[in-house]
């Protein structure tokens, strides 16, 4: 192939430079950044964690803050003042949709006793074959007469009198006494007010929220500063996570990318001693960068912060190749400079290949956030590799760059010679990772991926217990191809809650009945009713209400059912979905119903479930661990399967078994290395540490590739090259360490050592004695 | 049972702070001696007259008034405890383990005793009493008379509220008359006041906390 000349260099660089403050406006312009977390853990292929993520998106419960206010040791009537002046001003907040306490007040009532009005039949027993008889009969028509007794000389006299023109029985009292026990309130309310508030914006518009939670503390600080900071507030819920990740993402990216590029110019300022290369490396690095985040925005239609944040190890990755190409191009000009870079081209392509299979392992690991992570940095290193080919001369031409690094390990190169020396090095990584490796404690760190969230969902939590009697995270999953199959698996699951109730293993749950019942059950219930009413226990009824004294001419007919079934959507609009839309995932091919739980035992609901088919028991942090568990596993197998790609993609390469095997032999020892030394310190390893020994061993083979190519034919100038490469991918991945999430130090400190022990230990063990 | 506490119970508060005679009672000055100043307990006797009872339905009890809310204790026919704060209303029936919690929208505002609540407990919603109840204020022999309807007569409320008292006392009288024609009188008569109502108070409640059914 013909080699162009130098003369339309110029045009071509300036050129470059105006693509590339195209693609970076481009970038900045479109890029729509995420920071939901959700998305970048849940897999949403099981079921479970399809009805977290479910749960965290949907866009009724997202919109919820959960607000308590601490007044303990102030007197009730001052609690109330205060959160009645707070309530009332925070309800003119414009973002502020409706707030509502944690229980019915009265109005509610009232709304709720419209919605259900004419439903006390249908909704009146799971077994109205055997219930409806026992009503019907003399005990059965007496004890409700009494109830009716008892509820007009009761505390609300008025309403009982409304409810009886449409339920003669008030039947609707036992519907409230079933339903009672959502407003028996926890033992450890004392103290607490807490309610509910919706916003407008959706819960996961970060900015949005961000202005109400400053208006939220602002309105509180205000009042409190009246009653001299007596109170105090808390708030969870969605939009508090979204806040929160949001924020530290952008901290997280702003620190380690302004770090990264920091710590990285000014590494190569050092090694290279010219400003001109350093120009040139940033400008084909800011190139690389945008179009990765192009390509990732192109592809997910939006890019994750957590992506970002471990995509700035890319330009640690990538810069491998710009400096390798500057190293063995560096001293040359015009025709011999794009000849050096011709020459080791096919190497840095072995090299992009090895490293991209790395990342593309990690896409299929499960993980849904490292699919994004791997295209990011596949894009990245692919566009890296034909910058460095077709337009890394051209600039170094028109900067004029020509560079020695300052570096040079020749010594290194030298004492690796010593055949002693070399079997040292072996016996001390092989002895290492005998006795480390089998020493290994794997940990569970799925959670350390955002510890902040850790402590939110604590506080959340806590929240949560002060408003009902429920063990938050644990519940029971009910799943139905159609809503009306799962409240029907959901009823016929109630006798076994009862009997374990009975057992005491559970202290209380919370089905979606009487709330909503199954049009199968409120038929059978309608056609039990129906059945009998006859003339006899028309008499029976009048009997039963004379005897307790109740004047039976002045009581309304019994009538046979009129009203039309209960529909979901009427209980969408009643106030009791302010209790149950928490319990609800409705989707176009399944519906979900999970069952709260109170305190409970755990195996024993477990075992009871075991065979009972569409029903599970769930418990959140049994599922995360056992989601970190599986990804580990996947992680494990990726990291081998990874290895043995990169293997393969050698012997092509090589056409030689002991070539390919030695290619890949330092990054082999380098892995070894690291979980030797894991395994001694005794710290615990999990998936993160696995990806990062996976991203060690695909640029640790770049070095191998670099070095046994010795594409210069001087070992001196490839292994300078590699030094500076291996020092900047070092600090790109250590500069993860300044990251305020422990993830990122899990990576920061496998990577980074990892990469310098795969570098180190090429001249030992591909150098050729000569 | 149901959550909401009967108009009823309001009437005693009303009964509040008797105060020495005078020849010029007033609605301002009954209105005025109906605030709350210090704690207070009253025997009463409530009386039913229901066209869905064949007779009519007679209980006797205690009630107190002290600066967070009144608390009704209901000796005959049953043993049944209420207590009225600013922002809830609890219920609970000893004998039959019934326990109720409504919590209030505003302050007092027990459907149908808040304006009651409200005069005891004055607060954002007094001034608005005028806006929403006719009153109608008299004097007979030596007796005042206070009668209030809502403006807007919902169906099954109160229609009328009758308040009547010694000149110169608070209420010792009160009946209530709903849009359906039942009714319901309570009489009231004054027991103690001051800080040993505090004692008689805490007294009840702790003998009614030994059967774990009750608790501050």
């Amino acid at each position: 192939m013909p080699l162009r000349t130098n003369q339309n260099s110029p045009l071509r660089a300036i050129g470059f430079v105006v693509v590339t403050c195209c693609l970076v406006v481009l970038a900045l312009w479109t890029t729509q950044l995420r920071t939901n977390i959700g998305d970048f853990f849940f897999p949403g292929d099981s079921a479970d964690s399809g009805f977290l993520a479910g749960q965290v998106q949907s866009e009724e419960f997202s919109r919820r803050y959960l607000i308590s206010i601490t007044h303990k040791g102030i007197t009730e009537t001052t609690a109330t003042e205060f959160s009645e002046k707070l309530i009332r001003q925070l309800e003119k907040i414009p973002d502020v949709q409706r707030i509502w306490r944690t229980q019915f007040n009265d109005g509610d009532m009232g709304r709720l006793l419209d919605s259900y009005q004419g439903q006390h039949i249908h909704l009146f027993s799971l077994n109205p074959e055997k219930d409806f008889p026992a009503l019907f009969s003399a005990e059965g028509m007496t004890t409700q007469a009494e109830t009716l007794k008892e509820a007009l000389l009761g505390p609300d006299p008025m309403l009982a009198k409304s409810i009886l023109e449409h339920d003669p029985m008030l039947l609707t009292l036992n519907w409230l006494r079933k339903i009672g026990k959502q407003f028996n309130r926890p033992d450890n309310t004392a103290g607490y007010t807490s309610f509910f508030l919706e916003t407008e914006s959706s819960g996961l518009n970060a900015i949005a929220q961000t202005d109400i939670q400053n208006t939220l503390q602002q309105v509180f600080t205000q009042l409190n500063d009246d009653y001299n900071q007596a109170f105090s507030f808390d708030t969870a819920g969605v939009p508090v996570y979204a806040v929160k990740i949001r924020n530290q993402s952008i901290e997280d990216i702003s620190r380690i990318s302004t770090l990264s590029m920091i710590a990285v110019a000014l590494l190569s300022l050092l090694v290279f001693r010219s400003w001109r290369a350093l120009l040139c490396t940033a400008l084909v690095l800011t190139t690389t960068v945008a179009v990765a985040v192009l390509i990732t925005q192109l592809i997910f239609g939006h890019i994750h912060g957590l992506t970002l944040a471990l995509g700035t190890t890319l330009v640690g990755v990538c810069i491998d190749y710009f400096i390798h190409s500057m190293v063995h191009a560096g001293n040359k000009t015009g025709v011999q400079r794009i000849r050096a870079i011709q020459q080791i081209w096919p190497t840095l392509m072995t090299g992009g290949a090895t490293t991209i299979i790395g990342y593309i392992a990690l896409s299929i690991s499960g993980f849904p956030g490292l699919q994004q992570v791997a295209v990011f940095t596949g894009s990245g290193i692919i566009t890296a590799l034909l910058l460095s080919r077709f337009a890394l001369p051209a600039l170094m031409e028109v900067f004029n760059t020509t560079i020695t690094p300052a570096i040079n390990l020749q010594g290194l190169i030298k004492i690796a010679m010593f055949t002693g020396l070399r079997y040292s090095v072996f016996i001390i990584i092989g002895i290492t990772a005998i006795i480390g490796i089998p020493r290994i404690h794997w940990g569970n760190d799925l959670n350390m991926m955002t510890p902040e969230i850790e402590k939110l969902k604590a506080k959340d939590m806590a929240i949560r217990s002060r408003m009902a009697s429920l063990q938050p995270g644990r519940f029971i999953l009910i799943e139905g191809s159609t809503t009306e199959e799962a409240l029907q698996t959901s009823e016929a699951l109630l006798p076994t809650l009862k009997h374990l109730q009975a057992q005491g293993k559970i202290q209380t749950f919370y089905p979606p009945h009487p709330w909503l019942a199954s049009q199968q059950l409120q038929s059978r219930n309608q056609q039990a009713w129906d059945a009998g009413l006859t003339p006899i226990t028309r008499q029976r009824w009048q009997d039963a209400v004379t005897r307790t004294g109740l004047n039976a001419t002045a009581l309304p007919r019994l009538k046979n059912t009129p009203a039309a079934f209960l529909e979901l959507n009427q209980v969408h609009n009643s106030p009791a979905w302010q209790l149950l839309s928490r319990q609800f995932m409705l989707l176009p091919e399944k519906t979900t119903i999970a069952i709260w739980l109170g305190e409970h035992n755990p195996q024993a609901i477990r075992s009871a479930l075991e065979n009972i088919p569409d029903v599970r028991y769930f418990s959140q942090k049994d599922s995360i661990n056992q989601l970190a568990t599986s990804y580990r596993h996947k992680a494990q197998t990726m990291l081998a399967a990874g290895i043995i790609a990169i293997f393969i993609i050698l012997l092509i390469r090589y056409r030689s078994f002991t070539s390919a095997l030695r290619a890949l032999l330092p990054a082999t020892l380098a892995v070894l290395l690291l979980l030797g030394t894991w395994g001694l310190s005794g710290s615990p390893m999990g998936m993160l540490h696995l990806i990062g020994l996976l991203l060690t061993a695909a640029v640790c083979v770049d070095y191998g590739i670099f070095f046994m190519e010795n594409k210069s034919d001087n070992t001196a100038r490839t292994f300078q090259a590699i030094t500076v490469s291996a020092l900047t991918t070092s600090v790109a991945f250590a500069c993860l360490g300044a990251s305020e999430n422990p993830a990122m130090h899990a990576l920061a400190w496998t990577v980074a050592p990892g990469v310098l022990a795969g570098f180190l230990l090429c001249p030992f063990v591909l150098q050729k004695k000569t | 049972m149901l959550f909401r506490v009967n108009l009823l119970f309001s009437v005693w508060l009303a009964i509040l702070s008797p105060a020495p005679a005078d020849a010029t009672e007033t609605f301002d000055a009954v209105l005025e001696r109906m605030q709350f100043t210090e704690n207070q307990h009253f025997r009463y006797q409530e009386t039913r007259h229901l066209a869905l009872l064949t007779q009519p339905w007679i209980a006797t009890g205690d009630m107190f008034i002290t600066a967070d809310g009144m608390v009704m204790a209901q000796q005959s026919p049953a043993s049944i405890l209420t207590k009225i704060t600013k922002d809830k209303l609890e219920y609970f029936d000893t004998e039959n383990d019934i326990q109720r919690t409504i919590p209030l929208k505003q302050a007092f505002a027990v459907p149908g005793m808040a304006p009651f609540l409200q005069m005891l407990y004055p607060g954002e919603q007094h001034s608005r009493l005028e806006e929403n109840y006719q009153t109608s204020f008299s004097l007979e022999k030596n007796r005042w008379k206070l009668v209030m309807g809502p403006r807007q007569i919902d169906k099954n409320k109160i229609r009328a509220m009758t308040l009547s008292g010694s000149q110169g006392n608070g209420p010792d009288f009160l009946k209530l008359e709903y849009t359906d024609g039942d009714q319901t009188e309570w009489q009231l008569s004054l027991l103690a006041q001051g800080q040993d109502v505090a004692d008689r108070l805490k007294r009840i409640l702790d003998s009614i906390k030994e059967t774990n059914a009750f608790e501050d």
